[in-house]
């Protein structure tokens, strides 16, 4: 078993497999070898950590992707943006829980889980119009109108014909 | 309202309700909320989420770290992507400039090629970039990536879905055969037998200048940025300032017609051995092939220094202002060895191939004028040849034996097509299946491209080319059998082929060849089918170029010559006129991945 402490000074219990499944966990047990010293996440929050787990519990065992990943590689196959059932009822959080997932993913060094918030991000931007995701994420609309005039017809090449 | 705000305040006076609930641990102040919010009707419901959602929907530009706002962006499609710039200025800023967006939208679309293609359509945008002044307050410019994304988009795209491009014809060179015709900046150039070179609007069709002088017809053409170089029956070589029409000079040497030439710019090439980079050739060159049986290698006069002559050539317009290449400071080398016509030529850096009559291809050094190998293995004339610009890992410098480096093709009467290594002069690939002469050769990086009288277009897979290794049987992917005479013309990319022959000009839609990552074994041979015909009911196309959204021919109608001009970045309104869309932004790419105006020139 592995104890990690959080940014709230939290302390989780968890196997050290599921724990693995965090490339800088993996990392820096390797560096301390065995021990039963706490691990400190300093970034994370006990409520996301709590949910990074989850995740992390329900997909052990699953194969990891190769370390050194290449990012042209990465880029070249081809980007689905679909998302598994389970993942699909786990990400459904709010904004802000989204986020620190995200944020917490990277930090952790998750990719699955980055991917997973990313791809709901995509998700969410999908098929809206620019009001629709100025809405989403509260954000206000700063062209003059000429502006956007004149970005829309700038786009219209990308629209689906 | 005034009786619901004296309740609001009596209830929220009630002490005991809320200072109870917040002295509640979260936990319970959760299971409180909620039973609250399941006694309320609809209504409140919506305006609590009003109020909540706000709070935490967030602009994840400003909450995320760049690198993982780019991530998130990199699962979004394309026209969201378009969608997404129009949210607000950080938005546009962010998804336009960001060039790890879009370089991913070119890798994951399949619309990176690779080979410095990329790099060198930035270099050239940044330059016309330089001499833009942007204005205070303008939004502001979009990545490289972008812009060549867009433009790579709109030719894989619009060339197949728009069908009603703008059409433009007018009538040219009488009722003569055209020879030449290509692309130069906003101008069509065409030559003729007649002996004539027009300069044509792209956009008008209006003749902009006529060339005169040649004695003979004009057989070969080639243009570097504003000039024009024309050989003919004439036996003699022009240059032309296109600006204004004027002949700069006029070269003699060859002995009978010169059938075809090629402009040579510098390029960066590797030495193989030393790694070093040098620029080849120093100055650009131009290289013609004669029915003399020789090549010519020539200085390209540069624009500027073609002025100081310029008077005694208009004096004397008729004559050569060089007759004597001994004399001629431009003329370079003469390369002879060939027995027979000088049919084609290829060149890129310090490599030159010839193709003849004689059956043989050569493979000269251009900086020294030395023949490096004699291509045997045709049995007949040979009639075209083309360089693999793709796949020259060292370049098209010296190779380690001294030679040059890279790949050619050659087609002949023979009916096959021969795949050469420039290294050491081997043949690598005999590839057949067209019965008769193959005239017309192409590469793109995924497909070598023959057309002949056979009235067949074939497909060959340029990847497994390089690999010796593949039967030549196996290499083939498609054939276009839709013509009914014999191909006159064609020219390709990577998604299409534009064929002309004597009854018809075609488009065929190669897009889904460069999807098959199948081994070559499982790969039944496709038949093309053609996407439209541009023309039909004609007695002959004689010749065809594109380049980005425009696509130009030469034709014969009832014994008239005709130029037909289309634009696949407009498309024609179904009643009436105008257009109901344009994509000015689509600047498209040169057929050989060089530009003009690079600095092609080396200080001295």
């Amino acid at each position: 078993m592995v104890t990690l402490v959080t940014s709230d000074n939290e302390k989780f219990t968890a196997d050290k497999e599921v724990a693995e499944r965090s490339v800088l966990i993996k990392n820096m047990l390797e560096d301390v070898g065995e021990s039963d010293q706490p691990i400190p996440l300093p970034n994370v929050s006990s409520s996301v950590l709590k949910k990074v787990l989850e995740y992390c519990e329900h997909h052990r065992g699953e194969p990891l992707p190769a370390a050194d990943a290449d990012t042209t590689q990465d880029d070249t196959r081809k980007r689905t943006t679909d998302i598994s059932e389970w993942d699909q009822k786990f990400i459904t959080v709010d904004q802000e829980m989204l986020f620190e997932i995200i944020l917490a993913a990277n930090y952790l060094d998750i990719k699955s889980l980055l991917d997973v918030g990313c791809k709901t991000v995509a998700n969410m931007i999908k098929g809206k119009t620019p009001e629709e995701i100025r809405k989403l994420f509260n954000i206000v609309n700063d062209f003059t109108p000429e502006e956007e005039a004149q970005i829309k017809k700038e786009n219209e090449w990308a629209e689906d014909r | 309202p005034q009786n619901h705000d004296t309740q609001l305040v009596e209830a929220l006076n009630l002490p005991s309700l809320l200072n109870h609930f917040t002295s509640l641990p979260e936990s319970l102040q959760s299971r409180y909320l909620l039973m609250l919010l399941r006694q309320s009707p609809l209504p409140v419901l919506r305006t609590i989420h009003s109020v909540l959602h706000p709070t935490f929907a967030g602009d994840f530009l400003s909450l995320l770290p760049p690198e993982l706002v780019s991530h998130i962006f990199g699962f979004v499609t394309v026209p969201a992507l378009g969608r997404a710039c129009r949210v607000s200025k950080a938005w546009r800023k962010r998804i336009e400039g960001d060039m790890i967006i879009w370089r991913g939208v070119l890798m994951r679309t399949g619309l990176w090629f690779g080979d410095e293609t990329e790099a060198n359509f930035v270099k050239m945008l940044l330059k016309k970039r330089q001499n833009f002044i942007h204005q205070e307050g303008a939004l502001p410019l979009a990545d490289p990536y972008k812009v060549l994304f867009k433009s790579r988009y709109l030719t894989y795209t619009r060339w197949i879905n728009n069908s009603s491009p703008k059409h433009i014809s007018f009538p040219a060179h009488g009722h003569s055969v055209v020879t030449c015709l290509l692309f130069s900046q906003n101008r069509i150039i065409s030559a003729s037998d007649d002996h004539s070179i027009h300069v044509y609007s792209l956009t008008t069709g209006h003749l902009l200048h006529s060339l005169d002088g040649h004695e003979g017809g004009v057989w070969a053409l080639a243009e570097h940025g504003n000039l024009l170089v024309s050989g003919s029956t004439d036996r003699t070589v022009r240059i032309w300032d296109l600006q204004n029409g004027r002949c700069l000079h006029v070269f003699g040497g060859h002995a009978s017609t010169v059938r075809c030439l090629v402009i040579v710019k510098p390029e960066w090439i590797t030495h193989s051995e030393t790694g070093e980079r040098e620029k080849w050739p120093k100055r650009t060159v131009v290289v013609t092939g004669s029915r003399d049986r020789t090549l010519r290698v020539w200085r390209l006069p540069k624009h500027d220094e073609s002025r100081e002559i310029e008077s005694r050539v208009l004096q004397m317009p008729d004559q050569s202002d060089f007759p004597d290449p001994s004399l001629n400071p431009y003329h370079l080398h003469l390369l002879s060895g060939h027995s027979h016509t000088v049919r084609a030529l290829a060149a890129r850096g310090r490599t030159l191939v010839s193709g003849s009559y004689d059956s043989t291809v050569r493979v000269w050094d251009i900086p020294t004028g030395r023949l490096v190998h004699i291509l045997n293995g045709h049995s007949q004339k040979v009639y075209s040849v083309v360089l693999d610009s793709t796949r020259s890992s060292e370049g098209w410098g010296y190779g380690s034996g001294g030679g040059p480096s890279g790949r050619a093709a050659s087609s002949s009467m023979d009916g096959t097509i021969r795949l050469w290594s420039i290294l050491t002069g081997e043949c690598l690939h005999v590839l057949s299946g067209h019965t008769g002469v193959v005239g017309l050769l192409g590469f793109s990086p995924s497909f070598l491209v023959s057309a002949g009288v056979d009235n067949t277009l074939r497909i060959w897979d340029a990847l497994l080319l390089t690999n010796s290794t593949h039967k030549s049987g196996d290499l083939l992917r498609s054939v276009m059998t839709g013509h009914t005479g014999p191909i006159t013309c064609f020219q390709h990319d990577q998604w299409k082929v534009v064929s002309g022959s004597g009854k018809a000009l075609k488009v065929w839609d190669l897009r889904h060849l460069n999807n098959v990552n199948a081994a070559p074994s499982n790969l039944l041979v496709d038949v093309g089918v053609p996407v439209r015909d541009l023309l039909t009911g004609i007695t002959g196309v004689w010749q065809v170029a594109f380049e980005g959204r425009w696509c130009v021919s030469a034709s014969k109608r009832d014994n008239v010559t005709v130029l037909d001009v289309w634009d696949f970045g407009k498309r024609e309104a179904k009643r009436g006129s105008g257009w109901t869309w344009e994509d000015e932004e689509w600047v498209g790419e040169p057929s050989n991945g060089m530009y003009d105006h690079e600095d092609s020139e080396l200080e001295d």
